[in-house]
């Protein structure tokens, strides 16, 4: 059983870290930064070609994660795959010992450097969930018998900030009826707006563990930049003007990630931090937030 | 209708090097009302040709050119004019140029046309695509939205976590099509329709080339 699924169910926090697999095929540095965060969290999630990027597949880079017994979350999205390279992955992963998946719908290829290519999206992320709860239980999409099935942790995507709210709860409580055992979100950068989904979302009937994003912010430049390209994400004026208006803007930003962190961590099962370039920060980061318990 | 809109002349002067003479075929259906392939188009099609060296042998407009026997008889009662042209220029969709050359089949047949999509008519020249023709359709359970097309990932079972006010991650110009759907079902007090989820499209109905016969299907 994975240490994720372990924790989880022990209702333990987890804290889990992000990279990204290289473009091209020099690993070192994924790998140096796997070590270095890999140290302070309990698993970590190797996105599927991120903003439709063109880079090294997340199943590659989660079986290198294996090979040096750190845990990987394999992110696995519909827009490269149709229904049999999905469940042929998924086999794939589980043969290599991979035990943890997070399915996400993709961003569109528009975003990212391979404009012409042709979107799959044949399955959308709760039709892949579907898939995933099939092959848990030894058969195929089809309904085909397995001769061996699968024992995937399986989580899912949640926006908390989706609106109309009505719609993202009807999309929440799709996944849920999927069996997922997590749900990860998108950076929360304003707690009284996630507090009021938490809130509302511990009022279904039922629930599983939520763990919530962080994203290091570096300068204001970069919360500017994620406003403007990356769907689903809102940093607020105030965040950017507190960035530009600091003597130092990435002593700024990791503050601000100590205070997300330990205000996030009442509320929720769980963190997700991702530090892009950041990761020799993650352990301080960790250390920072209050509340932290093993 | 089926949506087109015209290639650039000078790639089609690339097309049509090494023909002198081009018998020109508008439609008289969508790309009239297109203003791709109408009247006024051929005999502009007609005036840059000629402006280029080209002689152009005749032009017919069949009331719909994706329609083959009709195509027929009107290449037919114009066989001399085909028969002088080195080729054929087609200002209709890809059904119509290849209706035309179902018809002829020694002389090149060249589309001055892209065909977009079908689309509804919001008003003259300005077009939106709200059917995929997928085969599959799921109208009655989306409220009469169609996902598979207004959808840019074409989701069948609610938005991407991308949504912003309402418009698609994708395309900002665009609205959700999933809010559209969620709105629709809300106001008609179907909303529980969405409770269970759609279980992946039998793609099957899109494997090409599609045929109907309606004889046999009897």
């Amino acid at each position: 059983m994975s240490n994720l699924r372990k924790k989880l169910e022990a209702r333990t926090p987890v804290i889990t870290g992000e990279l990204t697999p290289p473009k091209g095929t020099d690993t070192k540095q994924f790998l140096d930064d796997a070590k270095t965060i890999g140290k302070c969290v309990d698993a970590i999630n190797i996105t599927d070609n991120p903003r439709a990027s063109m880079r090294m597949g997340s199943l590659g880079g989660a079986y290198l994660l294996k090979q040096i017994n750190i845990e990987p979350i394999f992110q696995i999205t519909g827009r490269d795959r149709n229904r049999i390279s999905l469940q042929s992955d998924l086999l794939s992963a589980w043969t290599m010992g991979i035990e943890n998946v997070l399915v996400t719908t993709g961003d569109n290829v528009s975003a990212g450097d391979h404009k012409g290519a042709k979107p799959v999206f044949d399955l959308d992320s709760t039709q892949m969930l579907y898939a995933l709860h099939n092959l848990n239980n030894g058969k195929d999409l089809e309904g085909n018998p397995l001769c061996g099935a699968t024992g995937f942790c399986y989580g899912a995507a949640v926006n908390p900030f989706l609106t109309p709210e009505e719609l993202n709860f009807i999309r929440i409580r799709q996944k849920i009826q999927q069996g997922v055992s997590f749900f990860q979100t998108q950076p929360v950068f304003e707690i009284p707006v996630f507090e009021s989904f938490i809130n509302a979302y511990n009022d279904l009937q039922k629930t599983v563990p939520v763990i919530a994003g962080i994203l290091i912010l570096k300068s204001a430049q970069m919360a500017r930049f994620v406003n403007s390209n990356i769907s689903g994400i809102r940093i607020p004026d105030n965040i950017i003007s507190g960035l530009e208006n600091s003597q130092n803007q990435l002593e700024y930003g990791i503050s601000l990630a100590v205070d997300l962190g330990n205000s996030l961590l009442g509320m929720v099962s769980g963190i997700h931090i991702m530090s892009i370039g950041l990761e020799h920060r993650v352990e301080g980061i960790i250390n920072a937030i209050k509340g932290r318990t093993d | 209708m089926i949506i087109t809109s015209a290639k650039d002349k000078k790639n089609l002067l690339c097309v049509l090097e090494g023909y002198r003479s081009v018998f020109l075929v508008g439609c008289g259906s969508c790309a009239t009302a297109c203003n791709t392939g109408g009247e006024k188009e051929v005999l502009e099609m007609q005036e840059f040709l000629e402006h280029n060296g080209k002689s152009v042998t005749g032009w017919i407009i069949p009331d719909e050119t994706c329609q083959q026997m009709l195509c027929r008889k009107e290449l037919r009662v114009n066989s001399r004019q085909v028969e002088d042209a080195a080729c054929l220029l087609v200002l209709a969709c890809g059904a119509g140029v290849q209706s035309i050359g179902s018809v002829i089949d020694d002389k090149p047949i060249f589309s001055a046309l892209d065909s977009l999509f079908l689309g509804n008519v919001e008003r003259i020249g300005k077009y939106a695509e709200t059917c995929s023709m997928c085969g599959n359709c799921v109208l009655n359970k989306t409220g009469g939205i169609c996902p598979v097309t207004r959808c840019a990932k074409g989701l069948l079972n609610g938005p991407c976590g991308g949504p912003v006010d309402g418009k698609c991650e994708v395309n900002p110009d665009n609205d959700c099509a999933w809010i559209l759907i969620y709105k629709r079902l809300k106001a008609c007090g179907r909303l529980d329709k969405l409770d269970d989820i759609t279980l992946p499209a039998d793609r099957q109905t899109r494997e090409k080339p599609f045929h109907l016969d309606t004889k046999k299907r009897q």
